[in-house]
């Protein structure tokens, strides 16, 4: 017995973690993913590969519905966290560590889904699952198209509806799948849900439905020093630029893992939690210069990104698109060049409006706000008629930038092939706590 | 050079090839420690022990209107592809059989990951799955005819389909050497072969995971398995192709090819970390308007040096 005891402790000395996140949760995400790191527990991104489910954020229906899908694949020994917004790192560092000692003690998990009331509709994940009766029976289904009116009422294998012909766009007739993207989904923005109509393996129709914020109590993380700037606190420029780069080097994390550099990738999450946790930016901008050359070298990346989800400047104007993504399409707005605490700033325009553009934007822009954080520790932040400029664009007058890069992505993602659809979406990172937090009319109808 | 070794040795095979398999694993371990910034220790190290221990305590799982058979055969055959496809994979002077059509053999074997992937990919019927396992089709597409004739320029080098008779004939120079564009072909053909570092898109972040995103438990540690055996086998293979096999000064022959295929192994885990991942669509417009003719144009320059040479 006591043999088997060792050799479960050994195997699962280092649980893997499936992080699912709704809007409200990057606080506490961020910490989890640090100790993590620390502890080299890895985060996958998959139910089947997990022992440990971390939900941050929401506390709303759908998302606990959300959490009962992919708790629903995930094998066993297996484990729910829900970890509260603002609990300290101690909190979650404990939380982890004896989630482990339970697994081993009791596999089945802690988790004890509602069962779900046989009639109504409900829209599955594509890797997560919901178990048919029993705890042991698992089953991540996929297939099903997620539209339960869909299928005309034949009988399909396992339940699941059947795929629908439609022609495609070389007039083809194709298989047509009705696949629901995210929202629990790694590196993808929290809370956010499409709907595509897939041929293959290309988009041809993308539809908004992210997930109901009004039951989502939110507070926009990647924007605090401009909103409260905004309701008239003092904040310090320093702080408020090392806050935006380290929420540039989180979305910049998130559209290298999907580029494939994974190494890059995570040398930004950790220059993002360090320059969280109050580390001295030098350091970091040293860091950072040096992945910041490799990704400029990297011809391999140009050719890999070139000329995906070009957005025009005026598209971008029309939709409301404000910040990098703007100007990365070629407009000089900026709003931190009529604020006299930045002296006479500059902004840096890039011109294609593509994904590598915005890539490359987000590391000149990460650059300027390392350079403005270290130098300029004094000095306050001003608002200029009464708004900001945030890291995914102007903030104030119940602006929420995040909304202008929502309302993009159908446009955008049309006829795209999936690769290339997660792409655009990480290189424009829409961040739903913003729209939450600042416009909660905008999504409320979802 | 190149001999039969006993029959035993067919015992020896996966252990070697499993060695080699491990170290690879080792490196991307270490690799992925050092990128988060944790110290590079012996825990470190031995992660992959670690991790497929887990594996083998971790539930398995199948998925709604699965076709489980396809689904286990897909992940046994890479492993089963892997080992058969090694045994003409001299190490040193031995091979478990040195075959008369050996590079044949070898291409002809690796082509059954076609099948393999692809039935990983269908078999859970779940869309991430599916939709990669169309993608290692479509990588198959763009890498398999471009590997076929590099392994072709090679056996027309050395007048000879016998892996043995192909060390032989690098005796002055090694084929890596006066074939740069055969390497190139071989290296990328191996990230493809085992859907590994830029051409990892059949098994992609954007995709959970891709075909291997429904595996879990024992069936996951098969497909990983196996996985790392197609980068070893690939890279084993390197070394009597381009790299002299075992010929070298001081170390015994099974020494240096042991040396060598660490070396391939080590280029091809760090691509990896410091490579992106190539959009399959580029890379198969790319594959076949640049890679193929540049492949054939070398080929027709080998046929010519060797008609010459033996004139």
């Amino acid at each position: 017995v006591d043999l088997t005891g060792g050799w479960r402790r050994f195997a699962l000395a280092r649980p893997h973690l499936l992080l699912v996140q709704a809007p409200g949760g990057t606080g506490t995400r961020l910490k989890v993913e640090r100790v993590a790191r620390r502890w080299g527990w890895p985060i996958v991104d998959t139910p089947a590969d997990a022992d440990l489910l971390v939900a941050t954020g929401g506390d709303g229906v759908p998302f606990d519905e959300v959490v009962d899908q992919v708790w629903a694949a995930i094998p066993a020994p297996r484990r729910l966290l829900r970890f509260p917004p603002g609990i300290p790192v101690e909190g979650v560092e404990e939380g982890l560590a004896s989630a482990r000692e339970a697994m081993l003690e009791r596999p089945e998990g802690n988790h004890h889904p509602t069962p779900e009331p046989p009639v109504r509709g409900r829209h599955a994940n594509n890797t997560a699952g919901r178990s048919d009766g029993g705890d042991h029976d698992i089953d991540g289904h996929g297939m099903h198209g997620g539209h339960d009116m869909h299928g005309g009422g034949i009988e399909s294998p396992g339940g699941l509806a059947m795929a629908d012909r439609a022609a495609d766009r070389d007039g083809l007739q194709l298989d047509v799948l009705h696949i629901p993207l995210g929202p629990a989904l790694a590196d993808w923005p929290a809370g956010l849900r499409l709907r595509l109509v897939m041929q293959g393996d290309v988009a041809q129709q993308v539809e908004l439905d992210p997930l109901p914020a009004a039951e989502l109590r939110s507070s926009a993380f990647w924007d605090w020093p401009w909103l409260a700037s905004l309701a008239g606190e003092t904040v310090s420029l320093g702080a408020a630029e090392r806050h935006r780069a380290a929420a540039h080097l989180d979305s910049l994390g998130r559209l290298l893992v999907l580029a494939g550099l994974a190494g890059d990738a995570r040398r930004c999450r950790w220059l993002r939690d360090d320059l969280l946790c109050g580390a001295r930016v030098e350091p970091v901008q040293r860091a950072f210069a040096a992945v910041a050359a490799r990704l400029r070298r990297s011809r391999l990346l140009r050719w890999s990104l070139d000329g995906l989800g070009v957005l025009d400047v005026d598209t971008a104007r029309r939709l409301g698109v404000t910040g990098p993504a703007l100007r990365a399409a070629g407009a000089r707005d900026d709003l931190r060049r009529g604020d006299p605490a930045y002296w006479d700033f500059q902004p840096v325009i890039g011109g294609a409006g593509d994904v590598t553009a915005r890539l490359l934007q987000w590391v000149v822009e990460l650059e300027v706000s390392l350079t403005v954080g270290a130098t300029s520790a004094s000095g306050n932040l001003q608002p200029v008629d009464g708004r900001h400029e945030g890291p995914r664009g102007v903030l104030g007058d119940g602006q929420a930038p995040s909304a202008g890069l929502l309302e993009t992505l159908p446009g955008l993602l049309s006829g795209l092939e999936l690769a290339a659809a997660r792409l655009v979406v990480a290189s424009l990172d829409p961040d739903l706590e913003e729209l939450a937090a600042l416009r909660p009319q905008a999504v409320a109808h979802g | 050079m190149v001999e039969r070794a006993p029959l035993w040795s067919v015992l020896v095979l996966p252990v070697v090839l499993s060695g080699f398999a491990l170290a690879a694993a080792m490196l991307d371990a270490a690799l992925a420690a050092r990128a988060e910034r944790r110290r590079v220790t012996a825990a470190e190290l031995g992660d992959p022990v670690r991790a497929a221990t887990r594996l083998l305590v971790i539930q398995r799982r199948t998925t709604v209107a699965a076709d489980t058979v396809l689904w286990r055969l897909g992940s046994g055959a890479v492993v089963v592809v892997a080992l058969l496809a090694s045994v003409v994979t001299p190490l040193g002077r031995w091979s478990v059989s040195d075959l008369g059509i050996g590079v044949v053999w070898w291409t002809a074997l690796l082509a059954l990951l076609w099948v393999a992937v692809w039935l990983l990919g269908w078999a859970p019927n779940a869309p991430y799955a599916l939709v990669s396992g169309y993608r290692f089709v479509a990588q198959a597409l763009a890498y398999e005819m471009p590997l076929a004739i590099t392994v072709i320029t090679v056996a027309v080098a050395a007048g000879s389909l016998r892996v043995g008779g192909i060390v032989a004939g690098q005796a002055h120079l090694w084929y890596g050497v006066w074939m740069p564009v055969a390497v190139v072909d071989y290296l990328i053909g191996a990230l493809a072969l085992a859907f590994w570092g830029p051409l990892r898109a059949p098994v992609a972040a954007d995709t959970a995971g891709g075909v291997g995103a429904e595996l879990a438990g024992v069936d996951r540690l098969v497909f990983l398995v196996g996985r790392y055996l197609v980068l070893a086998a690939a890279a084993a293979f390197a070394v009597p192709l381009f790299l002299g096999g075992g010929a070298g000064p001081l170390l015994p022959d099974w020494g240096w090819t042991v040396l060598k295929t660490l070396l391939v192994l080590g280029v091809l885990v760090w691509a990896r970390w410091r490579l992106p991942l190539v959009r399959m669509d580029r890379f198969e417009e790319w594959s076949w308007m640049v890679l193929l003719p540049v492949t054939l144009a070398q080929l027709f320059v080998v046929c010519v040096v060797v008609l010459v040479a033996n004139r």
